[in-house]
């Protein structure tokens, strides 16, 4: 069931009304929150609903299992995280794996020829595993108490908001929090709803808006579009994917919040980032400070030697590569990242950049060019089609510019430039500049505000329709 | 104090998504009443879902892309000749591909006294591009699912259609440019109606992009022709003509498209079409490709004089008079190779 479509709209209308009536009992409610996500997931295809059934009783057996029987903890924790992992390499990586062995062994003259094998991917799949081996690496570390009450576990496991494209969210944040009866303030149920209408006007107008554009350019398997294009091309897809998943991400906290509860914020102004470790304390927080506690730190961080916090890094920016995607393009996305963070770490640029006058500026620009380097990667559908760009994208000239709204679409021209106008306002701007604005009068008319929002959505949504981080 | 009931109220009234929704509504509803209504008859989808469930039920069918859709009526049509209905089964950036034709042909009532297709032949409409993306294929692969909703919920729900940018700017103006207002007639007939002229983007477009890589393709010439030949054996009247456009577009097609009008009449006419040079220098072109309404309803009427003149001429004794030319090397299948022209 897509975010953006009417039988999810009759599914929450009737979810919220069961739910306001509903006896304020924690049993009722996550069974009712259970049967709804299940119904929700199984709308795409219901055998994927024993795929999640299954995994997720194995982890709720297994932490039940690590804390009564301490000898078996470490068998039991290495089975929870197996048969997450398998599903996941079975589904997500297996035909990636077989091409590049077929590939590699043709390259060297055999010819293995092992036969591809091609398996739906279970919507989310990425998402909901890595929140399931969180549960248990966290009972194993004791840091959480498992739950016994099989409801109460997947009620956290399968939430519907952000079961299949995130934020992904700890057991020790939202497990107690289910425990608790929480009837949402007017407070809080404002705050949902506008969050819910920014994340479909960020999704319908912005990202819906740029995706013919970048999808028609990156359609040609080498590019043939002028340099001009192709770097507008790249903030469009930098805008998009931004829009695109902050805009998920942003009506799954606002739906979570009118049920009264507060998922964390997963996107911080990641354009704003003045280094690339900045730019990863802002960027889909919840997956990266997944990496960093389960990958990252238990390799041992940057404790150690220089070499060996180098290696953690690229370890850890490899597999978050992989992770988006089963393909090379992704792991060399994932690679810029860590080679940007190495040469970071090395010569420690933003610390210096930032000392000069309008050096917080430049080390924005500087880190938002790196960002766009990786996303040409992220983007592409081959390596081929990704150095392409670069080239491209280098051999910088003015031709064509004057034919660029033309090229781009003149919808999704206007709308490039007044997000750029927006984002720029917000970042020359302090927060201290900004809370000057929220004067009462303005904040009594911020109604008005967001009832422009939803009319635009309206009326100047986009043709595109799939959530970008749906395919991972 | 005030009563429990009046403070719920109040509180429901006072709540701010309350008054958030109220007044987008209020916004939605002066967008959508304030946008240009250039739309008029049949919503989008029914007119193209109807014109894809045409089953023999037609005497006279005119085809082709968008000029055609545009330039024939067939209300206009039967007004001059004696058919029982007539009906246009144009579709934006046809081409003729061997599916279109079939479904062309399905729509012609074979039981009829005079079965009859009219082709509009543009150069566009030969090349592999309009044969693999245009709006049939595009109609034809729509869910039908999507007008489960009655016509009266279609035509509101498409007030609340997206706009471009372009558009919603227009909304804030006070004073708005002359309207091109377009009805959708259940003929299959696109009757546009604009004061304002511009030929530039779409001339341009055609001289700089549309040609790009996608000339005219002989097979799907010789596939036509074909297709022409099995119609006139089963006793169905082929006509083509030359869509009427501005002359500026037709020399851009000409020297772009790979196009050569004689030898495409030549290689129809062996088929057993018959070619319809009409005059068209007297009509509107407003965007430099498509003719106005009323200059379609004159065309229409010239169209049909001409099908009536031709039919008058051939139930005579012989094909003499208006028949032109008669080739000596004629198809061994016994087709009269015909070059037939108006009398002016």
């Amino acid at each position: 069931m897509h975010f953006v479509s009417l039988d999810f709209l009759v599914f929450c209308g009737l979810f919220f009304a069961l739910w306001k009536f509903l006896k304020p009992n924690v049993q009722v409610r996550w069974l009712l929150l259970t049967t709804a996500s299940f119904i929700f997931y199984g709308w795409w295809n219901w055998h994927f609903l024993l795929l999640i059934v299954a995994s997720g009783l194995i982890d709720f057996l297994a932490a039940l299992g690590i804390q009564r029987y301490p000898t078996y903890q470490k068998f039991l924790l290495i089975l929870s995280l197996a048969s997450n992992l398998s599903s996941l390499a079975v589904f997500k990586y297996l035909a990636f794996f077989i091409t590049s062995t077929n590939s590699l062994a043709t390259s060297v003259g055999y010819d293995v020829g092992i036969p591809l094998v091609s398996l739906t991917l279970p919507v989310g799949i990425s998402f909901y595993t890595f929140q399931s081996m969180s549960y248990t690496i966290d009972v194993y570390r004791g840091k959480l108490e498992p739950t016994r009450n099989v409801l109460h576990f997947f009620a956290y496991l399968s939430m519907f908001p952000q079961l299949v494209a995130g934020p992904i969210v700890r057991a020790s944040d939202l497990l107690p929090s289910l425990r608790e009866v929480h009837v949402p303030s007017s407070e809080q149920r404002w705050a949902g709803f506008r969050l819910i209408c920014f994340g479909y006007f960020k999704k319908m107008v912005i990202a819906d808006q740029f995706a013919p554009a970048v999808n028609s350019v990156f359609s040609a398997p080498v590019m043939t579009t002028s340099s001009p294009v192709l770097w507008t091309i790249m903030i469009m897809f930098a805008i998009q994917i931004y829009c695109d998943f902050s805009g998920y991400t942003d009506i799954a906290r606002g739906l979570a919040k009118w049920m009264g509860y507060d998922f964390p914020v997963n996107f911080n102004r990641p354009y704003e980032a003045v280094s690339m470790q900045d730019f990863w304390r802002r960027w889909h927080i919840s997956l990266s400070s997944w990496f960093r506690d389960y990958v990252y730190f238990p390799l041992g961080g940057s404790r150690g030697s220089e070499f060996k916090a180098h290696q953690n890094a690229w370890i850890t920016m490899l597999l978050s590569g992989l992770w988006h995607g089963a393909a090379w393009t992704f792991i060399a996305w994932g690679a810029v990242h860590a080679a940007c963070l190495s040469f970071e770490r090395v010569t420690d640029w933003p610390r210096k950049l930032s000392a000069w006058r309008g050096g917080t500026i430049l080390c924005r620009v500087v880190t938002f060019l790196l960002v766009l380097v990786g996303w040409v990667f992220f983007r592409a559908e081959t390596f081929t089609q990704a150095v392409s760009a670069l080239a491209t994208m280098v051999r910088f000239n003015t031709e064509h510019l004057d034919q660029l709204s033309k090229t781009v679409g003149q919808s999704a021209f206007d709308i490039l430039l007044l997000t750029l106008a927006y984002g720029l306002m917000r970042s020359l701007s302090t927060a201290q500049t900004f809370e000057r604005f929220r004067v009462p009068l303005l904040h009594r008319l911020e109604p008005v505000g967001v009832a422009v929002i939803i009319t635009s959505t309206v009326f100047l949504r986009g043709p595109g329709h799939s959530f970008v981080y749906f395919q991972f | 104090m005030a009563p429990r009931s009046i403070r719920i109220s109040y509180q429901w009234v006072s709540d701010r998504i309350t008054i958030t929704i109220v007044v987008s509504v209020m916004l939605c509803v002066t967008f959508a009443t304030r946008r240009e209504h250039n739309h008029t008859g049949l919503s989008s989808d029914r007119f193209w879902s109807t014109k894809l469930e045409w089953s023999k039920n037609t005497d006279l069918v005119a085809c082709g892309d968008s000029r055609v859709l545009n330039a024939v009526s067939p209300s206009a049509i039967e007004s001059v000749l004696p058919v029982v209905n007539a009906r246009n089964f144009g579709f934006s950036g046809a081409g003729y591909s061997a599916e279109y034709l079939e479904a062309a042909g399905r729509v012609v009532d074979p039981k009829s006294k005079q079965p009859t297709v009219i082709l509009g032949i543009t150069p566009h409409s030969l090349t592999p591009g309009a044969c693999l993306r245009n709006t049939y294929i595009e109609e034809k692969n729509k869910p039908s699912a999507r007008l489960a909703h009655g016509d009266a919920i279609d035509r509101t729900l498409f007030y609340f259609r997206p706009m471009d940018t372009k558009q919603f700017r227009r909304l804030f103006r006070v004073s708005r440019r002359s309207k091109q207002l377009t009805r959708l007639n259940p003929d299959g007939w696109r009757a546009v109606q604009t004061d304002h002229v511009d030929h530039n983007d779409v001339i341009e477009h055609y001289r700089s992009k549309l040609f790009e890589n996608n000339t005219v393709d002989w097979s799907i010439v010789d596939s036509l022709c074909q297709t022409v030949y099995l119609w006139t054996s089963k006793g169905i009247r082929v006509f083509a003509f030359r869509p009427p456009t501005c002359t500026e577009m037709e020399a851009v097609e000409n020297e772009r498209s790979g196009f050569n009008e004689d030898k495409f009449i030549r290689q129809f006419e062996q088929g057993g079409g018959i070619w319809l040079d009409l005059t068209s220098s007297d009509l509107t072109c407003y965007d430099g490709s498509h003719i106005n309404r009323n200059s379609a309803k004159k065309f229409s009427r010239r169209l049909a004089e001409a099908i009536s003149d031709y039919g008058k001429h051939t139930d005579d004794a012989g094909s003499a008079g208006l028949i032109s030319d008669v080739s000596e090397d004629a198809s061994p299948v016994s087709r009269i190779r015909l070059t037939w022209k108006r009398q002016q």
